[in-house]
């Protein structure tokens, strides 16, 4: 049993087992396909100016020839008036010999009762053109069932990305939401966020990784040459023009312009 | 209302109550305005334009006009049914351009489906042509340019409204980023939907109305796409049209019979 490939030291309780759980999930499935990590250690860790932020992004690439591209953890933790800002991601790029969607999860929590959740099966296809994909991927898995179970808890809001473009990118069953526990009133909100999280955002999460990897295994077709090509450009754009705007779009103005740069690059190396 | 212009309505919503009705009508009013003169007059049979159940719980009614040239509007269609079950009665109501491959402009999709006068579910959407992840550019021309977006938040700020969730996978991803899918149900009095729908729906309607009329003519000034983009454009919209709209439908035979479910799919694959 390896250590922690990833940590998340400053998530809440609950948070930090969730996050922590998934990674540990994610790497004993795909152990045998990726590479260690050779993230540079400035991009494994870094911090701002004035220590009021730091974070850290940890890649490993997938094995030549496997069917996972890299698989991405993060963290950004900044301090803020009054509280701290968490973003907490786990991203599993799939390779272009093997059309699985890829896996999107982020955990953003902005205050002690205010969490967004984005959590997606983002598609290699155009879903209106190919919808034998649609229906082999989103609705054999039934992935739409735990999107209904999180949209019926109280504490649920839909969440709709301000980016055109991201809203684009996700599946019909992604499952982008706040969770917001202010009605509970100041006392404990950390303790019922956190009993949100373990009851209510845990099972559905594991739930939608757990068809992700399994969908890896048993789902993904090998693609033929000329489809490998199609793939790889519509995954190019969605790396620069969702994740990269994404990342590119916080980090500057949180941590300076030269760990924004340090940080874009590793992703794009897939390292 | 003059007799000629009576002649030009090419279809109504008799089962929608109030302000609902007048918004569809109005909105397929403005169709005829804008398109009447690149559209044949409909060839729909009668017996397609009206059918009821042969247990005669329910009634509907398919209307059809093909594109005058098919590569620019292949069609426009408007539908409805009414239905009694049990104690209340179920209306829902459509009205869909569908352009051709020769250009790229959006369809135009609006959708009304009324339980009782208290609540409502809209969906009304300028359907993309491409794969918008593909094509940033084609995002930022018919979407982000636009006001759609702000269209959907005000109206995403009325008490009333909650966003609606289409069951249909493949109608949530065929829809555009900016689409606006809501249910609408009363809070405080029965004339409470009346107003919102006067004072902001049904404005909204024909402000999204709008945008897709300067899409569509923004494109017609252009030259025809290339061939390879027009297969692509082509394949695409065939999907749309089987499965978006004919799977749409899916409920016909159900409630009409098989055999009157076969001649409205067969006027919509026909074209007329």
């Amino acid at each position: 049993m390896q250590d922690q490939w990833v940590e998340f030291p400053h998530l809440s309780l609950a948070g930090r087992s969730l996050m922590e759980g998934i990674v540990s999930t994610v790497e004993t499935q795909l152990g045998s396909q990726l590479n260690p990590s050779y993230t540079p250690a400035d991009v494994r860790s870094f911090k701002n100016a004035d220590g009021s932020g730091e974070g850290s992004v940890n890649i490993k690439s997938g094995k030549e020839g496997s069917k996972v591209d890299f698989v991405l953890g993060s963290w950004l933790h900044c301090k803020l008036p009054f509280g701290a800002l968490n973003i907490a991601t786990i991203i599993g790029m799939v390779s272009h010999l093997t059309d699985t969607p890829h896996l999107l999860f982020e955990f953003i929590q902005s205050s002690p009762s205010s969490l967004v959740l984005v959590l997606d099966l983002l598609p290699r296809k155009d879903l209106v053109l190919e919808p034998e994909y649609l229906q082999w991927f989103y609705e054999d898995t039934k992935l739409d069932i735990p999107r209904q179970t999180l949209e019926k808890a109280p504490e649920a809001q839909p969440y709709v990305s301000s980016s055109l473009y991201v809203r684009s990118v996700v599946s019909p069953t992604a499952i982008l939401f706040k969770i917001s526990t202010e009605s509970q009133g100041n006392e404990g909100t950390v303790d019922s966020m956190d009993k949100v999280v373990k009851d209510t955002v845990e099972p559905v999460v594991k739930e939608v990784v757990g068809i992700w990897l399994e969908a890896i295994s048993t789902r993904g077709r090998s693609m033929q040459e000329h489809e490998q090509g199609l793939l790889l450009r519509r995954d190019n754009m969605i790396k620069t023009k969702g994740v990269e705007v994404d990342l590119s779009s916080n980090m500057p103005r949180l941590f300076g312009q030269d760990v924004a740069d340090r940080v874009v690059a590793a992703f794009r190396k897939g390292i | 209302m003059e007799a000629s212009e009576a002649e030009e309505v090419w279809i109504r919503f008799p089962y929608l109550t109030g302000p609902c009705r007048s918004m569809m009508e109005d909105i397929a009013e403005s169709i005829e305005q804008h398109l009447g003169s690149l559209l044949h007059p409909s060839r729909t049979p009668p017996d397609v334009t009206h059918f009821t159940s042969p247990r005669g719980n329910a009634e509907g009614s398919f209307i059809l006009r093909s594109g005058a040239n098919t590569s620019q509007v292949r069609f426009v269609f408007g539908w409805w049914i009414h239905c009694k079950l049990g104690a209340g009665t179920l209306d829902a109501a459509t009205l869909f351009v569908m352009l051709g491959p020769g250009n790229d402009a959006p369809h135009f999709m609006m959708e009304v489906i009324q339980n009782d006068s208290s609540n409502f579910i809209l969906l009304l959407d300028l359907l993309p042509r491409k794969d918008l992840v593909f094509n940033p550019d084609y995002l930022k021309t018919f979407y982000e340019d636009t006001e759609l977006e702000n269209y959907g938040q005000l109206v995403e700020k009325a008490p009333q409204s909650q966003f609606y969730v289409p069951s249909s996978l493949y109608v949530r991803s065929a829809v555009s980023p900016t689409a606006l899918l809501f249910k609408f149900r009363d809070l405080s009095s029965p004339h409470d939907l009346h107003s919102l729908v006067e004072e902001l729906i049904h404005p909204t309607a024909n402000k999204v109305f709008r945008t897709w009329v300067d899409a569509f003519d923004g494109c017609r000034g252009r030259p025809e796409v290339e061939e390879e983009e027009k297969m692509m454009i082509l394949a695409r919209d065939e999907q749309i049209r089987s499965i978006g709209i004919e799977k749409d439908l899916s409920y016909l035979p159900k409630l009409f019979g098989q055999e009157i479910a076969d001649r409205v799919i067969a006027a919509i694959r026909k074209g007329q």
